[in-house]
């Protein structure tokens, strides 16, 4: 065989995960199939663990796109990553809110955060981990990074369990109903109820009380089916991961495309909607290849504004709780 | 007073229940989930039905696919213990059966998945008479033999996830000697899924250029480049994967969702899956190994005759004389 040049490439499209749990190996395998990045690194502390699933991802790929996909426990093999995607820390046990997961996983991401920049520094960091508003704020912290840079998959995936849940009702596909969740990812989430559509009909013009307290169709059990999916699937089946794996991958490829997609993510909003504290709470943005580039303004009602404010003061209560 | 659903939409004919592409898969272990979810993202089903016996399982697995819907094509989902809910399948997959334990090999597994298998193939029939079965529970070679038997069905349709996986094992291992993407190497282990399977060398080429021509020993005892160390480590994969991570998953889900598609398309893509091999390469017993199979909607259509070597076609015709022994 002719060699005609060097493989040794600063192009193409590296994204780095950090932690093989359930979540960070079902991303690994979501971005994989979808042939959404050229290279993949994954990186824990579990090099038996790290091992296994590099080669069960490995003996898949006669079946795909080629990529070339390495894993370890040093930080060094995530060099050139143009994201990097940190799912590691504690997972919520059944009961715990999230919450009360703070101070464990802020230790954790202060041995993560500052290795994945020292190899990357140009870097967008893309942080999953539980309780995920409040460890972007650490992460972005930690990182030395501009906000733009450290985007949190927040409520895209309570905004996408939400348009399945309307789906049902609606008997039409989930990506034809439009519908977003802002604000935290968790139990305090909002859903913006005037911006609920089909074809452009918004279903406020069809029940003006659609998910308040009056609405006899009673279309907030949904938002409340929301907030329950993630303690209700870790008390059926242990732990939520094909859900959150499709969301990630779908944020990885609007980043490494550049597709300027808008999603729920959490990101920096002091500023929005009234919001005076330093804090990460989803909103839809518009994602690239540089990170957020913008955010689009939605007009909430009076209460949709004051739960997004009251979010954002419990947020910063905790965070100023936290040791860095 | 009409609902907002019924002010939004207004139905102009019923929609259909249950549509073209349906497909079920028993078992929702770390396999059969692996196998849904590939699946459900390269939108190969239109449907998708879940099967087993741990109910509480099945909802949280349910609810958990359900919820990544927004970001695919749709796709409907069920998911229950009762085997009605696969009625209409084209395709019912299975992997439902003891998982291999360290250090086990395949055979032992036998008698433990056959009793499994019993309470499942009939009722799997019975509410879709025309489906085909795709038998991934190991091991798979004496598996799809059973379920052929408890079937009813005719050996066309009853097929088995067999080597395929392992010839993309082969391939991988290969690519990363020669430095080419794995689906640009080509090569193909047939035989048993499982300790002698059999690597056919002289089938393994780049661009059509044969490994054999290059090094007319690759593969044997004398081969001073010890190629032959790549076919000892695919099969020693699984239990090596199993030992660093518990089990396999990715690969085999990968693996049947691409059989999944060639049959659905009905593409007739050749991939290495068990079927029934008596009369091939001379193997006189009725068994089910793995030969490169033309895969389409009404299952296999044709075998591929590859020109095996005295050494190749032996150890074929031994692994059908064990596997025999153990029906």
């Amino acid at each position: 065989m002719q060699t005609k040049a060097s493989v040794d490439t600063v192009y193409g499209t590296k994204v780095t995960v950090v932690g093989v749990g359930q979540v960070g190996i079902t991303i690994a395998f979501s971005i994989m199939t979808q042939g959404i990045a050229s290279e993949m690194t994954l990186v824990d502390v579990m090099e038996d663990k790290l091992k296994g699933e590099l080669m069960d991802l490995q003996h898949g790929l006669t079946f795909l796109d080629n990529m070339k996909i390495t894993a370890g426990s040093d930080y060094a093999l995530s060099a050139g990553s143009k994201l990097c995607i940190v799912t590691a820390g504690a997972q919520m046990r059944e009961g715990e809110s999230r919450l009360d997961l703070d101070q464990r996983n802020t230790n954790i991401l202060k041995d993560i955060i500052p290795k994945l920049v020292q190899y990357s520094p140009d870097t967008i960091l893309l942080i999953v981990s539980d309780p995920v508003d409040l460890l972007t704020y650490v992460a972005w912290k930690l990182s030395g990074l501009p906000k733009e840079r450290v985007i949190g998959s927040g409520t895209n995936v309570d905004s996408s369990r939400f348009r399945f849940l309307l789906s049902e009702r609606f008997d039409v596909a989930p990506t034809s109903i439009h519908g977003w969740i802002i604000g935290e990812h968790g139990d305090s989430s909002v859903p913006v109820w005037s911006g609920v559509d089909v074809a452009g009909v918004r279903l406020r013009d069809l029940n003006p009380a659609a998910g308040t307290s009056e609405d006899t169709e009673n279309w907030n059990s949904i938002h409340r089916q929301v907030i329950q999916s993630a303690y209700e699937i870790i008390r059926l089946k242990g732990y939520p991961s094909w859900a959150m794996a499709l969301s990630v991958s779908v944020l990885t490829r609007a980043i490494l495309n550049n597709t300027r997609n808008v999603y729920a993510v959490s990101t920096f909003v002091k500023g929005i909607h009234g919001v005076q504290c330093p804090v990460f709470l989803s909103v839809p943005c518009v994602l690239g290849e540089n990170g957020i580039t913008d955010v689009i303004q939605q007009t909430l009602t009076e209460d949709e504004r004051t739960q997004f404010q009251k979010s954002a003061e419990t947020l910063n209560e905790v965070q100023s709780n936290l040791v860095f | 007073m009409a609902t907002s659903v019924e002010k939004l939409k207004t139905e102009i004919q019923t929609p259909v229940a249950h549509s073209g592409s349906k497909v079920t898969i028993v078992g929702v272990g770390q396999v059969g989930m692996a196998c849904a979810f590939s699946i459900m993202t390269q939108g190969i089903a239109s449907e998708l039905t879940l099967i087993d016996v741990m109910e509480d399982k099945l909802k949280g697995e349910l609810m958990d696919m359900q919820h990544g819907l927004a970001f695919l094509g749709n796709i409907k989902m069920t998911a229950g213990s009762d085997y009605a809910l696969s009625a209409g399948s084209k395709l019912c997959i299975v992997t439902a059966g003891a998982r291999q334990r360290e250090g086990e090999s395949r055979l032992n597994l036998v008698q433990r998945n056959a009793d499994i298998l019993k309470g499942m193939i009939p009722k799997l029939v019975q509410h879709s008479p025309n489906t085909l079965l795709l038998i991934v529970s190991n091991p798979v070679d004496l598996m799809t033999y059973v379920a052929w038997k408890l079937s009813g069905l005719p050996k066309e349709r009853v097929i088995g996830s067999g080597t395929n996986l392992d010839s993309s094992r082969f391939r991988f291992l290969l690519s990363e000697r020669f430095n080419v993407a794995p689906n640009s190497t080509h090569g193909w282990i047939i035989g048993e899924h499982g300790d002698s399977s059999v690597p056919v060398w002289s089938g393994v080429n780049v661009a059509g250029v044969r490994l054999r021509d290059l090094n007319p020993a690759a593969g044997t005892d004398a081969d001073t480049e010890n190629w032959g160390e790549i076919h000892t480590q695919v099969v020693q994969s699984a239990y090596e994967i199993i030992r660093l991570k518990g089990y396999t998953s990715w690969a085999i889900g990968l693996s049947v969702s691409i059989l999944t598609k060639a049959i659905l398309k009905n593409s007739r893509n050749v991939f290495a899956v068990s079927t029934f091999v008596q009369g091939i390469h001379g193997v006189e017993q009725p068994v089910f190994l793995s030969v490169p199979c033309v895969v389409g909607e009404n299952g296999i259509t044709d075998v591929i005759q590859q020109t095996l070597t005295e050494g190749e076609r032996s150890q074929l015709q031994k692994s059908a004389a064990t596997l025999n022994e153990v029906q």
